[in-house]
């Protein structure tokens, strides 16, 4: 859901460091140094996050120990129950016990499912990352060519129908698109299943009746991602289109373009050389930014196609009270985020010379 | 002044923009009066009606459902008008939330720097690692308690409880863009000239943010503003699409698609037009922000 | 150039794959590929089950899991008989309190073990272990001793008796007719001792049982996989694999039924239409109407609804049963008229339930108290998140407001809709309540006897004293037409009360893939649950 600009995320180093941390690190090239102290910046904004979550969930009236026993409930065993997962100490206490748990690995066991969450959600996680890959790769390369395509000739027809769909595609709503897309392509004309991450069926059957490999990792997988990825591509693909253009724009204004043109060099040549390089820089950070946002928000788009992600688990989840799983997602997301964002600025900072050196 | 319309009339995609936006907010205020039939009336004889279908009573057509009808029986035109109401005022009131926490913080961290600049600025961080709408998420399943919903329903008159819920948890997450951009702005405006001047004849911190530094950042606000409603109506859409903003049997855009969803193959109209409505409101907001955007301040444009 | 070299050598990978035998292995008669139809039955289902461990399963969705995983003593039919599973025959005696039961000698667990009395009485044993905490540990309460073993005062349950290695008898501390029949619930489902004690709190992820099924493996909201039991004592299943398919969107279930992807599926109510207008998926409802009741309780302990049975007449007369049944179920369900359903024994046929009559409504409203619905407190309608929930209360809320009555609906996820509905706190909520065994006991007296209040079935906290009492007696009553009168009479005192109000009993209208034989959905199934349909008899046939 990235429709809110956000500035790229530049972080400069701390103000005032612990001394300690300086002395240790002024030995250390920019980069590297650079890169420890973004990581360490990040372990309060972790904290951070968790402990807002755990704030706003335990203010809410549920009571996981009900919900789970359901039909039959009985003071008694209700109250062990209660005593296993801690639930009868004080708040603090409570979320110093998941701190203390999270640092040896451990994010605990669903309330619900019964299973590890770190594996619970570890699976969804995987399925998301796939999807939000092949989002990613739909919505770079689309976007990219709709905005050189634009800052190439600009004020043309191709520019206005471009960047008029590129705000349309930030302005659709998802789950709408996603829902006329499912109607048409999957359940009107059956081209695409209309759900799921893989073949519903058995695997085996559809691999003995299948004529090739390539049709049997179509039907079983591969025609799953269509929809889905282009429904979660489109917000990215709009944004990226339109950076690249107003980037490229800009730097196709710079004279050392016009002084490419005077020496001869065809427009192609200087358009797809000399100015895209320069034009990436910015762009960079925000096709990571937005990879970080799908990844952890895909909750539409899953919602949608029925995709067994980690935005879907986590509605569940939160539906349910089952904290667990709620906790141990919201930091996996967060890590994710910050990861993310840590490794694009890196990048960033590598290719941008005027950071490097600054 | 004059200049800044003859700019905004002559920007076609800004112009657009305009026209859409002053629809969605017509048929916000007036909706009363341009709908045809009462939102939840349910008209049980012609559920599930395709768009076109006439009302005959004893032989006389008596109305029309222009946009045909749901599984329950109310006209989705009716619907969508007043759906338009909800979005808007939350997307207004949201971003109102959302601008005075972001300038707040922006203007505070910005001018005063050193050690609250990087607590602000962690904050805002861990505000902006909540991904996507979570945080949203996990607001409104503390405040979307039938407690609170009830003890609401006093203040809400003929709106469903919920929006309240809505007020908060987009307000009280949406604001770290607009922070940031703030707290940049800020921090250029501040080496300025005049703001040395004002602090030399001896104005305090407050004159001086509220006078000189914020009205300076008018540009930015107004952008972001614009913007802003736009995610806001979106997000509050994708909420009521989960369940989770504003409940049945309340008309809004999100909700409708909600409940027209399984019924899409039979009744596609129930889905299509409240989509289409969003999409069109939003497409305003987003061209007028584009169009703002590229007359105020064409320094903002790269980074969108 | 580095480009192409990607490109090669992603192509050659691909040209190494193994080819699916379907390319060049066996052909049919015109050199096609034979499409010969795999032995599995693809079983949707409508949530994930919360637990495969019999003491632990209270819902639906686990039931129909388990049920194909373990066997009961007893088991009934879709007409209500009772036949032998695990005890080749069972006798009780004169007084009603002895039941025994001689089991098969050739019964065995999926990990081999014989099946022994010590199992059977393990297995029951631990519905009333404090350390197991089984929420159903109330079934047991007619068994002898059962309270002492549980309260720690006994190491045993007395009524639990073993009589020789296979031979099994139940002193029960009181008559209870139905009795046979809460035996065949999955609750009580044969476990061995031995795989249980070695992981307790895992045994209801990884469950053994003696079942026409074996478990294989279970993707937590995905899928549960079991396979074929060969050994199995009875006829062994004719499919190969039984895999439960978890999508929790009605729409989408429909969708992969139509695509082939799934044996059966529920007709969901938005697509009802669709369904009777096409020809070929018209030929594949299979179903009736069946004992699953759906609507909306008072709650009989709090006021406006306490001791005003008026206004609960009111609100029932008030409600367009015909309309809802039309419009928004597509005529997938019937109206309510009694609390016992028809085909049940002792169903009161007669009863003309609440025909909707809003004028009538608003006379015994008035008559009630609140003329026209002046008075009143704010009411508030809970329901849960399913989508077609949400159309009928909006149409409920409608009727309600024609005779002056508001409400308010509250929509909370199914978890804590269910925590408040128990806790007492909802005024007003809307639920579903099927059979556990065919006997009108468990529509009268788990529903609405005042021994039941909250979780174990009464959710109304309706108490009348008379109803306990003509039930009570009816229950230690083994003539059966005397039974049958004392089961009217109090049925009667029910109607009148009115602590519901009835809306309909849902049809279990199945759709079924035509080359799918032997299913028999039985009356008190669920769809697509269907907990009752033997599998192990189904088989496919082009």
């Amino acid at each position: 859901m990235t429709g809110s600009p956000q500035p790229p995320h530049q972080e400069p180093a701390p103000r005032v460091p612990a001394w300690r941390m300086l002395w240790r690190l002024g030995f250390l090239p920019p980069l590297p140094r650079y890169a420890i102290l973004r990581i360490l910046a990040a372990i309060p904004v972790m904290i951070g996050v968790t402990f807002i979550c755990f704030t706003v969930m335990s203010a809410a009236p549920g009571d996981p120990v009900r919900i789970v026993m359901g039909q039959h409930y009985d003071q008694e065993i209700a109250d062990q129950l209660r005593a296993r997962w801690g639930l009868d100490r004080p708040f603090i206490v409570q979320y110093g016990r998941f701190l203390g748990r999270v640092a040896q690995g451990d994010l605990g066991r669903s309330y619900v499912k019964r299973t590890d969450v770190s594996e619970y959600l570890g699976d969804k996680f995987v399925n998301t990352l796939l999807l939000t890959l092949v989002a990613m790769c739909i919505a770079v390369a689309l976007g990219l060519v709709a905005g050189i395509v634009s800052a190439a000739w600009p004020r043309t027809a191709a520019d206005y129908i471009l960047m008029l769909l590129a705000v349309g595609g930030i302005s659709i709503p998802v789950f709408w698109l996603g829902l006329m897309l499912q109607l048409y392509f999957a359940s009107k004309l059956g081209w695409l299943p209309v759900s799921d991450m893989s073949y519903s069926g058995s695997l085996e059957s559809l691999w003995r009746n299948s004529t090739s490999y390539v049709q049997y990792w179509w039907t079983a997988y591969g025609s799953h991602f269509v929809l889905p990825g282009i429904t979660l591509a489109t917000v990215p693909m709009a944004i990226i289109a339109r950076l690249t253009r107003s980037s490229m724009l800009e730097v196709l204004g710079l004279d050392y373009i016009k002084t490419a043109r005077a020496k001869g060099l065809s427009y192609r040549r200087v358009v797809l050389v000399h100015a895209l390089k320069n034009a990436l820089i910015p762009i960079i950070t925000v096709i990571g930014n937005n990879f970080a946002v799908l990844l952890t928000g895909a909750v539409l788009t899953e919602t949608v196609f029925a995709w067994p992600g980690l935005g879907r688990a986590m509605v569940d989840a939160i539906n349910q009270y089952d904290y667990p799983v709620v906790m141990g997602g919201v930091l996996i997301m967060a890590g994710v985020f910050v990861l993310v964002n840590l490794v694009v600025d890196l990048v960033y900072g590598f290719i941008d010379p005027r950071v490097r050196y600054g | 002044m004059a200049e800044f319309w003859k700019a905004v009339l002559g920007n076609r995609a800004a112009l657009l923009g305009i026209i859409l936006v002053a629809a969605a907010l017509l048929v916000a205020l007036a909706c009363q009066w341009l709908s045809p039939f009462d939102p939840n009336a349910q008209y049980r004889a012609y559920t599930g009606q395709p768009p076109g279908t006439l009302i005959d009573e004893d032989d006389a057509i008596v109305g029309e459902f222009r946009l045909g009808t749901d599984a329950n029986g109310r006209d989705v035109l009716s619907r969508v008008l007043y759906g338009a109401r909800i979005s808007l005022l939350v997307g207004v009131v949201a971003t109102a939330l959302n601008l005075l926490i972001g300038i707040l913080i922006g203007t505070l961290a910005g001018y005063f720097g050193g050690w609250l600049d990087a607590v602000l600025m962690r904050v805002t961080d861990t505000f902006f690692a909540f991904p996507g709408m979570l945080l949203a998420i996990i607001l409104l399943a503390t405040l979307n308690q039938p407690e609170v919903r009830s003890a609401l329903v006093s203040v809400s008159g003929k709106l469903d409880p919920g929006i309240w819920g809505l007020f908060i948890a987009l307000g009280l997450t949406g604001w770290t863009g607009i922070a940031r951009v703030i707290r940049g702005q800020v921090l250029t405006l501040k080496e300025e000239e005049f703001v040395e001047a004002a602090r030399a004849i001896g104005c305090g911190h407050t004159r001086i943010i509220a006078v000189h530094l914020v009205p300076n950042c008018f540009a930015p606000i107004i952008v972001l503003g614009t913007m802003q409603i736009a995610y806001n109506i979106l997000s509050e859409a994708g909420l009521s699409f989960l369940g989770l903003g504003i409940q049945p049997p309340a008309a809004s855009w999100g909700g409708m698609l909600s409940e027209g969803r399984p019924y899409l193959t039979s009744m596609p109209w129930w889905g299509v037009f409240p989509g289409l409505a969003l999409a069109l409101t939003v497409l305003g907001f987003n061209l007028f922000g584009d169009g703002l955007r590229d007359i105020l301040d064409p320094r903002l444009k790269v980074r969108s | 150039m580095r480009f192409t070299v990607l490109l090669l050598i992603a192509a050659l990978l691909f040209c190494g794959c193994p080819q699916p035998p379907g390319g060049n292995g066996q052909t049919g008669d015109n050199g096609q590929p034979s499409q010969a139809r795999a032995q599995e039955y693809r079983f949707p289902l409508p949530d994930d089950p919360l637990s495969l461990d019999p003491a632990q399963i209270t819902d639906t969705v686990s039931d129909s899991v388990s049920r194909r995983i373990y066997n009961t003593l007893v088991k009934f039919d879709q007409y209500g008989q009772i036949h032998p599973d695990i005890a080749e025959w069972h006798s009780i005696s004169e007084d009603g309190l002895e039941y025994k039961f001689k089991l098969r000698e050739d019964v065995r667990f999926h990990d081999g073990a014989q099946v022994t009395a010590d199992d059977v009485i393990y297995s029951y044993t631990r519905l009333v272990d404090p350390s197991v905490a089984s929420p159903r540990t109330n079934l047991m309460d007619y068994v002898l001793g059962a309270g002492a073993f549980r309260s720690g005062e006994s190491t045993a349950v007395e009524g639990l008796v073993k009589v020789d290695e296979f031979t099994v008898k139940l002193i029960l501390d009181r008559p209870y007719s139905p009795f046979i029949y809460v035996l065949c619930m999955t609750n009580f489902g044969v476990v061995p001792r031995a795989a249980v004690e070695r992981d307790p709190d895992g045994f209801g992820d990884h469950p053994v049982g003696t079942g026409p099924f074996v478990f294989d493996s279970w993707q937590k909201d995905d899928r549960v996989i079991l396979k074929a039991n060969r050994d199995y004592f009875g006829t062994p299943p004719h499919i190969e694999t039984l895999t439960f398919r978890i999508i929790k969107d009605e729409k989408t279930r429909f969708e992969n039924f139509k695509s082939g992807a799934l044996e059966h599926c529920d007709i969901p109510p938005s697509q009802i239409k669709e369904v009777r207008n096409d020809p070929e998926l018209n030929q594949l409802i299979m179903g009736e109407p069946a004992m699953d009741m759906y609507c909306y309780g008072f709650n009989c302990e709090q006021p406006p609804f306490k001791d005003n049975a008026l206004l609960r007449q009111a609100f029932n007369h008030a409600v367009d049963k015909q309309n809802i049944i039309d419009n928004i179920w597509g005529g997938l369900v019937s109206r309510q008229k009694t609390f016992v359903p028809e085909g049940m024994m002792y169903f009161w046929s007669e009863s003309e339930g609440y025909p909707y009559n809003p004028d009538l409504a608003a006379e015994l409203l008035d008559r009630a108290g609140y003329p026209e619905g002046e008075g009143l407190p704010e009411l508030v309608l809970n329901i849960d998140l399913q989508p077609t929930n949400k159309l009928v209360a909006q149409a409920v809320q409608e009727d309600l407001r024609r005779i002056g009555v508001n409400v308010r609906l509250e929509v909370t996820a199914w978890g804590p809709f269910l925590q408040k509905v128990y806790d007492g706190e909802a005024l007003f909520f809307q639920n579903t309540w099927l059979g556990d065994y065919p006997d009108p006991d468990t529509w009268l007296y788990q529903l609405l006897h005042s021994d039941n209040f909250g979780e174990a079935g009464n959710i109304t906290r309706w108490a009348n004293s008379e109803f306990d009492h003509l039930v009570n007696q009816a229950q230690i009553e083994t003539d059966p037409t005397r039974r049958g009168e004392l089961y009217n009479m109090a049925e009667k005192i029910a109607f009148e009360e009115a602590p519901w109000l009835m809306l309909f009993w849902k049809n279990s209208a199945t759709l079924v893939q035509p080359y799918v034989k032997g299913l028999k959905i039985n009356r008190m199934d669920r769809t697509p649950q269907l907990n009752n349909a033997p599998i192990e008899e189904v088989y496919f046939e082009d």
